[in-house]
């Protein structure tokens, strides 16, 4: 065990030492612990009265939800390459060391175990409105971090244990992920169907029925959810219950794996590889799509196209073999839940609120465009067609994008909410105004920041520069929106003004392809 | 031919190309050699146009990244470059397509049948190995003809037919009258037809060596190579 208590504690040591060589990073850190400690005295120094909050049982909800939903995304890995503990190094060189294999499995494990401590920070940025919506508190607030961290952890360690058992058999892993999402399915249904008989009060009949008892006997996210709510009301029984039974289930799964696998280590190492692969290729800057498993073909060439419009045209055959339609999942989600966002709203009427909800969305899903992976590859350097065409000609799909996406989220949100035609026109041209204003903002900071290599500071950068360019264009629509009490006639001031930033951040980075650096990002 | 003329290339404050010059004539074959981290690649994507720097790169007379230098230019990156969803066939159209050619699809044959791609032109490129990807990658650079034909790290993980078949493709491209750079680690890969060899160390030139196989009583390129990287002998 020295040797490998020697990798783990050198290895938490050196990232230290990175984290000090590293300015961007250590700003990163200390501005993260300086917002962490800025909203726990804000929200200790807020008083606060009982009357104020709203019904625990909603967090219990939320709290459900959100376990469910790790425990199911982390489990799932167990069908495709089996989530992995290890680094390629690992691999390499510790498992032909003459060390045990267990021992090696509990050092993953520990390792593991850091990564969904890690992962979990995000949610104490939540703190502040739990506290001030459920009185939660810090104890409450850690209990939900800690059952976050023991929910990825055991989903990771049900994953492990699925592809064992079902790697080597293709029937077996087919009745396993069948069993397993059938059970989902009862439990959704279970939870959903009381809520869709009780359509007076839906928000009410969901937390009751996502609270009731049975649900606390689920295992692992259910467990923890009724460990979480037992800190919370200071019921030791449950806590004790639900932690007792989640120590139980995580011996069994380490039991079954070392049991059914003696030698786990062909397991790993295929797991191993596939993450290595996809780290490798985000290491040197592609970005890579997720794709469906088995690619159907189809037609084969490009159809069309000359010089800079080959890029369009080539956009369009790997939007066809990734089956998007226009939208990629990932954006049919975010429409999706714009839409239920929508229906929740529904009876404050609030489109602005909704406009504001799914523009936030939007910042992440223009980021995400085909455009952007063409910039990491050398084509687009190389083709002898002019900077600004081949310019717009990658960008021409993420733009139909753009409009597509507008109609499909506010042609029925619009309706939902009851605004008139003239209203949802008009947030729908805004709409394309923002998704114009945000493609142009991601190559303004091609341009100006392409040679930057740290991560974290570009995206702070991004988020910083997107606020400004949206500023004028917002404050007009509230000063149009106030003057004139137009709804209609502030969004499309937004339009105005985003299109008209956009044509000129367009217009003054034309030659990005010109001054571009492929780099390693 | 190709002229590099004074390029420096900065990332901050360190320096991976301090100053350099050099050219490649037509019809002449030039290697870039030189231990990891020397500097190969940096120059490299600098005479492709992919990075900006300081100094002059002209290629046939045009400045790098004009329109005229990038129609004459073929590049072979160190990562192979292809895209996961189109088909080895369509990677061909494409490029077709963006160079704007035509009676392109005889000599697209002649590639893929050379590098042994020719059952594989319906496969995607994800579905693809690593050496694989890499000969779509020459495909799709030599496909347009280029003048100036640019290879980073092209034997790396190729088989050795492929290997075979590239050597000779170099061998082509010099009697066509075409400039060649090769970037490599393989000393004996290169041993049988270069013409001129620049060995780099931190950033620039630490020699040129001529290929004048009746000057007696010189340095062997791997001689002069393990010299200079390892420490003991003087530039020429």
């Amino acid at each position: 065990m020295k040797g490998l208590g020697y990798l783990f504690f050198t290895n938490l040591k050196n990232s230290v030492k990175e984290l000090v060589k590293s300015p961007a990073k250590l700003i990163t850190v200390v501005a993260f612990v300086f917002l962490i400690a800025m909203m726990l005295v804000s929200s200790l120094s807020a008083p606060q009265t009982a009357d104020e909050l709203r019904d625990p049982k909603e967090l219990a909800a939320m709290v459900l939800l959100l376990y469910g939903f790790m425990f199911f995304l982390g489990s799932n890995n167990g069908f495709s390459s089996g989530a992995s503990f290890y680094s390629m190094a690992d691999v390499n060189l510790l498992f032909s060391c003459p060390i045990s294999q267990k021992k090696i499995l509990v050092y993953g494990l520990v390792r593991q175990l850091q990564t969904s401590l890690l992962l979990g920070f995000f949610l104490i940025f939540q703190y502040s409105w739990l506290y001030n919506t459920y009185g939660i508190s810090i104890s409450g607030m850690l209990a939900i971090l800690l059952g976050y961290c023991l929910v990825t952890f055991c989903s990771q360690l049900t994953a492990m244990t699925i592809y064992s058992f079902t790697s080597a058999d293709e029937g077996r892993k087919r009745t396993v992920k069948y069993a397993l999402r059938g059970i989902y399915l009862v439990l959704a249904a279970a939870v959903v169907l009381p809520v869709v008989q009780n359509t007076q009060d839906l928000l009410g009949a969901a937390v009751e029925s996502a609270t009731s008892l049975w649900v606390n006997f689920i295992p692992v996210f259910g467990w923890l959810t009724a460990a979480v709510t037992g800190v919370i009301a200071g019921n030791w029984m449950m806590v004790l219950a639900g932690v007792g039974a989640t120590v139980v289930f995580m011996a069994l799964m380490l039991l079954l794996v070392i049991r059914m696998h003696a030698d786990f280590y062909e397991d790993v190492l295929k797991a191993t590889e596939v993450s290595f692969s996809a780290i490798t290729a985000k290491k040197e800057g592609q970005l890579r799509e997720t794709v469906p498993k088995n690619i159907k073909t189809g037609a084969t060439g490009i159809g069309g196209g000359a010089g800079a419009s080959a890029f369009y045209f080539k956009h369009k055959v790997e939007n066809r073999r990734a089956r998007v339609f226009l939208l990629d999942t990932t954006s049919l989600v975010f429409v999706g839940v714009i839409w239920l966002f929508s229906f929740f709203m529904r009876e404050s009427g609030g489109l602005v609120a909704v406009f504001a909800f799914a523009t936030y969305m939007q910042l992440f899903s223009v980021s995400m465009g085909r455009w952007l992976r063409e910039l990491t590859l050398p084509y687009v350097y190389l083709v002898p067609a002019g900077a600004f065409q081949k310019l717009l000609a990658i960008c021409r799909e993420s733009f139909l994008k753009v409009i597509a996406e507008a109609v499909l989220v506010f042609l029925p949100a619009g309706l939902i909410l009851q605004a008139g035609p003239i209203t949802i026109a008009a947030c729908i041209l805004a709409r394309i105004g923002f998704g114009a204003l945000f493609m142009a903002g991601n190559i303004l900071i091609e341009r100006v920041l392409g040679s930057l290599t740290s991560k974290a500071l570009i995206l702070f950068l991004y988020f910083i520069v997107l606020a400004a360019l949206s500023a004028p264009g917002v404050i007009a629509a509230v000063v149009i929106g106030l003057l004139l009490s137009s709804t209609a006639l502030a969004f499309a001031a937004m339009f105005v003004w985003n299109m008209a930033a956009a044509a000129l951040i367009f217009y003054l980075c034309r030659d990005i392809l010109h001054y571009a650096e492929l780099n390693n990002r | 031919m190709f002229e590099v003329k004074g390029v420096t290339k900065r990332y901050g404050k360190v320096i991976a190309n301090d100053n350099i010059s050099f050219d490649v004539k037509d019809g002449e074959i030039a290697v870039l050699l030189g231990p990891n981290g020397a500097g190969k690649s940096t120059i490299i994507k600098c005479i492709a146009g992919l990075l900006r720097f300081e100094g002059e790169i002209r290629l046939c007379g045009h400045p790098n990244k004009s329109l005229e230098a990038k129609a004459l230019l073929g590049y072979i990156p160190e990562m192979p470059a292809v895209y996961d969803l189109l088909t080895v066939g369509e990677h061909m159209e494409f490029i077709a397509r963006a160079y704007q050619m035509t009676d392109w699809k005889p000599y697209a044959d002649e590639l893929l049948a050379r590098l042994e791609l020719t059952d594989k032109r319906d496969k995607l490129g994800k579905e693809l190995s690593k050496g694989m990807q890499q000969k779509v990658s020459i495909c799709c650079a030599l496909l347009h003809r280029p003048r100036v034909v640019i290879f980073d790290e092209p034997m790396v993980g190729l088989d050795p037919h492929a290997i075979k078949e590239l050597k000779e493709i170099f061998l082509e491209l010099k009697r066509a009258g075409a400039s060649v750079l090769i970037s490599t680690h393989m000393l004996d890969s290169v041993e049988d037809y270069w013409d001129v060899a620049h060995i780099m160390m931190n950033g620039s030139f630490a020699a040129t060596k001529f290929n004048r196989p009746d000057e007696e009583g010189e340095k062997t390129l791997e001689e002069l190579f393990f010299d200079i990287t390892e420490g003991s002998g003087a530039a020429r």
